[in-house]
């Protein structure tokens, strides 16, 4: 008797392409903006005398 | 790489005719192959001693290192596959198509019970010892209750033939250079290219160890993401 051996499937793997983004940090009259490629603009807040907010554990 | 890339000149023919400032006529294609299935088969070895959990199998083959036989009732041994060099696992399947590991032994453990007296009743084969280049089942299949074996093995490359072209060698792309290094070291060394073997020995060494550390830390060089709730209020 001989070895039947496995086939294998010779399915092919589609490559992602990389998304081409640029996200800008950008400063103005002391605030700080993060600037998408749409120019969304998100305002980093800053709040004063904050200190670290600690995260729950579960 | 491919072995023979006239179009793009980056193959590995061309790569070793550069390194050894060859060409086709003195350096043929048939012996760079010869050459190249030497060191494709010290490669395949060294990966099978230094992989972990993932094994190294040559990716040019079109089956898996898997391969089964119908078993003969009351037949013990079965002749490995030719390409095999080493047994990964056995498994039998029963006659109601569910598998069952066989466990390996070895007959330096009968310590007080002859070979032929160990599991002597014809059954499902619980254990399984390699005897020269054969597999050995213990007890024999009994084929009312069991019909297939099952072996995972590691297994010789696939061969390059001198008119190849655009075949490439079966281990990962990342570690194709030291081919060349090492076809071109043979060559150097056995015809006294003295100016040239310092250099592909340290080429060779280089991409040896690099071999080495890929086999041994590859499947460990995971990037896991493991899902935590987070309570921000």
């Amino acid at each position: 008797m001989s070895w039947d051996f496995i086939t294998k499937n010779s399915g092919s793997w589609d490559d992602i392409n990389k998304s081409d983004i640029t996200i800008y940090f950008v400063s103005e009259s002391g605030d700080y903006y993060l600037v998408g490629q749409d120019e969304d603009e998100f305002l980093i807040t800053q709040e004063a005398g904050s200190g670290w907010n600690f995260i729950n554990k579960d | 790489m491919k072995f023979n890339d006239t179009t793009n000149n980056s193959g590995i023919c061309q790569d070793v005719w550069y390194l050894t400032g060859t060409d086709s006529t003195s350096l043929t294609t048939s012996n760079i192959a010869r050459i190249t299935n030497k060191v494709l088969r010290e490669l395949a070895l060294d990966a099978w001693r230094f992989s972990n959990s993932w094994k190294f199998d040559d990716s040019n083959q079109t089956t898996f290192a898997t391969a089964e036989q119908t078993l003969v009732n009351g037949q013990n041994d079965y002749s490995l596959p030719s390409t095999a060099f080493d047994v990964q696992r056995v498994e039998v399947q029963d006659i109601d198509g569910n598998w069952y590991v066989v466990n390996p032994m070895s007959i330096d453990e009968l310590k007080n019970i002859a070979v032929d007296e160990f599991y002597k009743t014809n059954g499902r084969p619980i254990y399984y010892y390699i005897d020269g280049f054969s597999l050995r089942l213990k007890p024999a299949p009994d084929t009312t209750q069991v019909s297939k074996v099952r072996l995972y093995m590691f297994r010789d490359i696939l061969e390059f033939v001198s008119t190849d072209t655009d075949k490439e060698p079966g281990i990962p792309a990342v570690l194709h250079p030291i081919i060349p290094f090492l076809v071109s070291l043979e060559y150097a060394t056995i015809n006294g290219l003295n100016d040239k073997v310092s250099y592909l020995k340290l080429k060779v060494d280089e991409w040896r160890q690099r071999f080495v550390d890929y086999f041994t830390q590859r499947e460990k060089i995971k990037v896991k993401f493991t899902p935590k709730k987070y309570n921000f209020e």
